[in-house]
């Protein structure tokens, strides 16, 4: 008889131990499996963390004669690491026109002494989207009426209510701007919201009049390149703010950045912003570490564990050894039998435990937050595909934290496994096969 | 009467396991067994009588292999069974029968007897008297009787020209004892295998054609005993060595 | 012989057996305990994580429901101010680690002899390079330059409480001027008037991150000043420099919570404050960092508290497995001990004695191998563990249920063999 059949009859007659085993194994497997989708799982949610810190970059190119041009963009954009939000800015001053060429009134009360040529005009601001503006994020204001400007909008312009109640202008109305730099640049633009403001002005009394809240003007990217570049078809910006997916790497994107070709990098400035994620380092690491430990302990203790059950459980078949070996079947036919079981046991829970496992992660899953509630932030596309901007679970552009078993680590609880099986039986193995067959048939009668 | 024999079948060969000054001691270095010479032929069913623990069941596992001795050689069919290797000894040479049965429990009484061996089992469990349907059943639930024919079988099966039973009657009752000791004997003189018995039983001793006695760490061969019976009733003939039985 | 004999003769005669099984013991609690210590260590760690996000919330004049005054300057709020003792209720709110308010005004600074320290890109007009733009601070950690990054320490100290007559100005200011950590300054507020001059030491230089020439900063009063011409007073010397003028206070304040999960409750709990007429402020919540993390985080936590479940159940399925099997080994022996007259429930007891001897012995040392074991893995991977710390708590919980569930285990395992008369379990052996 081969040992391979009298593996295969230990296991179908001895129910009950095979039962014992295949349910240790399968649930050994089950634990490691599942600590280890916990753990790549949790590394996305770390990620996520991260990439939620909102690291980014600013590029200062105001001194540059043309801005950051679109090639140069789409150059950045394509830059390994960028989360593909990203905010890109423009700032000038123009003098305000009706359609008939008649200047309208800006206001001058508080204003500080103004620059000659900018007594009559006011602060352009331009940006992807006039919502994220820190006029509108952080200096109060409010649009009251009309749409924000994004960049699918082309010549429109957000107002201050006192600016249009003054010149008695609504949304629709058109109105000109002129270049304040004698470049006789012109534009027509539309009012497209009117805003207003509710906190005080603080620099009253320093400002000039061009800088008043009430003279402000918001308005697309590409009329302020046009003012500020005279581009026609192209849109050229002053500032960028770009957000990574890892903080850590902003050096190394910024770094990348500067090697672009064709810019005089010198006169850029560029800042990096990630604050937040300094803040949080220290602890993201002790949470990722605690959950590195976690599974370590796990994996550890598991394999430990594996190898006493293997050991008691060979250590209640001293007797059959005896008889084997007294039957002249050899040491290694008889561990090879014992291995063979194992093998084979283990292979069967190893294949239940992917089931096991998967059901478990799917249930853990779906117990995780993010999978549940969309998050609640606003991307900002350029590229004028609206669709993508306003799903909301893009709006992070978190990923979602996905509890599965990867074919690795799959591949590394099976290697694993088995070794440890095989070895630990091996190993528990080892007194029994050292003794000689007398002493075993004398230890069990 | 040894010498009678030998002389007769003038065949050293057939002495097919030799003792050679065998002697055991165990590690507390107290002696068991002390310059053991015995020869055993084919053909023939031999008793070993001793007292309880003078070492009859380590001469055993000394001549099945599953032990090596401190002194001295054991041959089989002439070669040293420690330089063809214990292991193979046992799986081709010797056979044994344990007073425990000792068979693997989640094999049938048909496994249980193909385990070392490629013949059919079923003759063979019939012959030893196992119906084909007790052949089939788990081997904890056959009787103890019917548990040993299982071992004996197994034995028979395995295709070696010795078998070693280590009192293979000891948990039987009389008739069934009669009968194990029986097939025993037809193993030994229709099989031509040479059945060594450890024993304690005169009764189970007096169906061997050779009794030797253990005492003290050394061997005695006495007569057969007396067929009509009487037991106790030994008669001491030679005190063999090896060299005397050589020369 | 007693039950209890038996009991202790079988774990020593049998040591070998009992070694394995105390192993198995050991390891599966460590196991647990580790298990639990992680946990904790978790939660802590998120919370810490949590409070990085620096939360806060914002307590402001409603200038809506204030009345509205005119002056040379333009229209200005009458709404009355935040004052020292409404900060202090609030702050003794549970929960808050810390606040800022400043009161803003442009300094005009000189060294000791009065000589006049230009800014750093000087205009040439004297009387305007002098000027430095200036934050009064309760603890200028708190003060959101320091807060966003935009400037950071680089020498001496942030300005506590209890710090009087200190300023912090910036390096490149110090530099130019040839001044040190240590040094004094005067300070005054309108050289033109009567307004005080102080002297101040110079406690602390920062440098400055941020781009000041960003346009996107640039919509207050602060953005007409370069940051390296910003200086940091603390709140008893800005109002004794501004002694003459009536109008000064705080205008909002900011509140630090050391858990945003408690930011709500704790806002509740100052809103209950009733010596504030909640009439003439506006509380605002700043956590956008928080909301922006929390749900990661929350899922990292949910992750690693589903692993100590996980963990806790394969516990105690090994535990019961092992059992088990050990018994069943044994069933040769209940048989005999029924055999001579044993009662069903000795033999149980005894095997329940038996387990509880080796739990005994395996529990106190899994609680301090659990100590260690953290410890090790972490630094064999290079990985801190120092939060990971198994109590007392953990000990007697585990110590506790560990107990009830071998009981139980031991229990469970027998039945099978106690269903069975004795003759049968006998007739099973060979």
């Amino acid at each position: 008889m081969d040992l391979l059949k009298r593996a295969c009859l230990y296991l179908v007659r001895k129910k009950g131990k095979t039962a014992t085993l295949l349910a240790f194994l399968l649930v050994m497997a089950t634990l490691v499996l599942t600590c280890f989708s916990i753990q790549s799982a949790t590394i996305t949610a770390n990620t996520n963390i991260k990439k939620a810190l909102l690291g980014y970059f600013t590029i200062n190119a105001k001194h540059l004669d043309t801005g950051i041009t679109e090639s140069v963009l789409n150059q950045i954009l394509s830059i390994d690491g960028l989360s593909g939000n990203y905010i890109l800015r423009s700032y000038s001053y123009a003098n305000y026109y009706d359609t008939d060429g008649k200047l309208l009134e800006i206001s001058t009360e508080g204003a500080a002494q103004t620059p000659a040529e900018y007594e009559n005009a006011g602060k352009i601001v331009a940006s992807s989207n006039s919502e994220n503006d820190s006029y509108f994020t952080e200096g109060g204001f409010k649009l009251t009426e009309g749409k924000a400007i994004t960049s699918e909008n082309g010549n429109a312009v957000l107002i201050h209510e006192k600016f249009a109640e003054r010149n008695g202008l609504t949304i629709g109305d058109t109105i000109q701007l002129f270049d304040v730099t004698d470049k006789n640049r012109v534009t027509d633009v539309t009012v497209a919201g009117i805003f207003t403001s509710t906190k005080e002005q603080d620099a009253i009394g320093i400002a000039p009049s061009c800088d008043l809240y009430d003279n402000i003007v918001f308005t697309d990217l590409a009329t302020a390149s046009y003012l500020l570049y005279g581009t026609e078809d192209e849109t050229n910006i002053q500032f960028g703010d770009f957000h990574v997916n890892d903080p850590e790497e902003l050096d190394r994107i910024m770094e990348q950045v500067q090697e672009i070709n064709g810019v005089d990098w010198n006169s850029c400035t560029l800042t990096c912003y990630d604050k937040d994620y300094q803040n949080a380092k220290k602890s993201l690491e002790g949470l990722q570490n605690i959950v590195f430990i976690a599974i370590a302990v796990v994996s550890a203790i598991c394999f430990l564990v594996l190898a006493l059950f293997m050991t008691l459980r060979l250590r209640s078949r001293i007797h059959e050894t005896g008889i084997y070996l007294a039957m002249g079947i050899s040491k290694g036919a008889v561990l090879l039998q014992y291995l063979l079981e194992v093998f084979i046991v283990a292979a069967i829970a190893l294949l239940l435990s992917y089931g096991a496992s998967a059901a478990i992660s799917n249930q853990i899953g779906s117990r995780l937050l993010s999978q549940v509630t969309a998050e609640t932030y606003e991307t900002v596309d350029l590229t004028q595909n609206a669709e993508t901007a306003k799903q909301p679970t893009e709006d992070l552009g978190l990923s979602e934290i996905i509890v599965e078993i990867s074919a690795t680590d799959y591949a590394i609880v099976w290697a694993f496994g088995l070794v440890i099986c095989m070895v630990s039986t091996a190993l528990a193995a080892y007194p029994i096969m050292k003794m000689n067959p007398k002493n075993i048939l004398s230890q069990m009668s | 009467m040894m010498h009678s024999k030998t002389k007769r079948n003038e065949v050293v060969s057939m002495n097919i396991i030799e003792l050679k000054n065998v002697g055991y001691a165990y590690e507390n270095k107290r002696k068991v067994l002390k310059a053991i010479n015995l020869s055993l032929e084919e053909g023939k069913m031999y008793a070993i009588l001793g007292s309880s623990g003078c070492g009859k069941t380590t001469l055993l596992s000394l001549m099945g292999g599953l032990d090596s001795p401190s002194d001295g050689q054991i041959f089989y069919e002439g070669k040293n069974i420690e330089k063809a290797g214990l292991s193979a000894h046992r799986k081709n040479n010797v056979a044994f029968i344990f007073q425990s049965y000792n068979l693997i429990d989640y094999l049938t009484p048909k496994e249980n007897v193909a385990l070392t061996s490629k013949l059919p089992p079923q003759p063979i469990l019939e012959r030893v008297g196992l119906t084909e349907e007790e052949s089939r059943r788990n081997v904890l639930k056959l009787s103890g009787g019917q548990q040993q024919r299982v071992a004996i079988a197994r034995a028979l099966a395995s295709d070696a020209k010795v078998i070693l039973a280590d009192e293979p009657t000891g948990n039987l009752d009389e008739d069934t004892a009669a009968e194990i000791a029986n097939i025993l004997k037809e193993c030994a003189h229709q099989m031509n295998k040479c059945v060594v018995i450890v024993t304690h039983s005169n009764e189970l001793a007096k169906q061997a054609d050779e009794v030797l006695r253990l005492h003290r760490g050394e061997m005695k061969m006495l007569d057969r005993l007396n067929q009509s019976g009487r037991s106790g009733c030994y008669t001491e003939i030679v005190l063999q060595t090896y060299k005397a039985f050589n020369r | 012989m007693n039950l209890g004999t038996r009991a202790i003769l079988y774990t020593a005669r049998k040591w070998k057996k009992t070694l394995l099984l105390f192993c198995l013991l050991l390891s599966i609690t460590t196991l647990v305990l580790s298990g639990l210590a992680i946990s904790d260590a978790q939660e802590e760690q998120a919370e810490e994580l949590r409070g990085t996000t620096g939360t806060s919330f914002t307590v402001s004049r409603n200038t809506a429901t204030g009345g509205w005054g005119n002056g040379g300057n333009g229209s200005y709020s009458t709404q009355e101010y935040l004052t020292s003792d409404m900060m202090e209720k609030i702050v003794a709110v549970d929960g808050i680690e810390g606040y800022n308010a400043s009161i803003r005004t442009i300094l005009c600074l000189s060294d000791v002899n009065g000589q006049w320290l230009e800014q750093l890109e000087p205009t040439g007009h004297s009387m305007v390079d002098c000027q430095f733009y200036s934050y009064s601070c309760i603890n200028s950690e708190y003060h959101s330059l320091f807060l966003s990054g935009a400037l950071e320490m680089c020498d001496g100290e942030m300005l506590a409480p209890s710090f009087d007559n200190g300023i912090i100005i910036s390096k490149e200011i110090a530099d130019k001027h040839g001044l040190h950590v240590g040094d004094t300054i005067q300070a005054v507020n309108d050289p033109f008037s009567n307004d005080k001059t102080k002297e101040l030491k110079i406690v602390g230089l920062f440098e400055v991150v941020a781009d000041k020439t960003d346009e996107r900063n640039n919509f207050n009063e602060a953005s007409y000043y370069d940051y390296a011409n910003n200086a940091f007073v603390s709140e008893t010397t800005m109002k004794a420099l501004l002694e003459n003028y009536e109008d000064v206070g705080y205008a909002s304040a900011d509140f630090f919570v050391n858990d945003p999960e408690q930011l709500e409750g704790i806002i509740q709990q100052v809103q209950k404050i009733t010596s504030i007429n909640w009439n003439n402020f506006i509380i605002t919540a700043n956590d956008e960092v928080y909301e922006r993390v929390s749900s990661s985080i929350s899922d990292t936590g949910t992750l690693v508290t589903t692993l100590i479940v996980l963990i806790t159940v394969v516990s105690m399925v090994l535990i019961i497995l092992i059992l088990s099997m050990s018994i069943r080994s044994r069933k040769k022996e209940m048989g005999i001990l029924l055999a001579v007259g044993i009662e069903k429930p000795a033999v149980i007891l005894q095997y329940t004695i038996e387990t509880l001897l080796i739990a005994v012995a395996a529990f106190p040392l899994a609680y301090l191998s659990s100590k260690q074991v953290a410890g090790m893995l972490g630094t064999l991977f290079g990985k801190t563990a120092e939060s990971v710390i198994v109590t007392t708590q953990h000990f007697t919980l585990v110590a506790t249920l560990g107990a009830i569930l071998l009981i139980a285990a031991v229990l469970i395992s027998c039945i099978p063999a106690m269903r069975l008369k004795p003759k049968e379990i006998l007739s099973q052996m060979e």
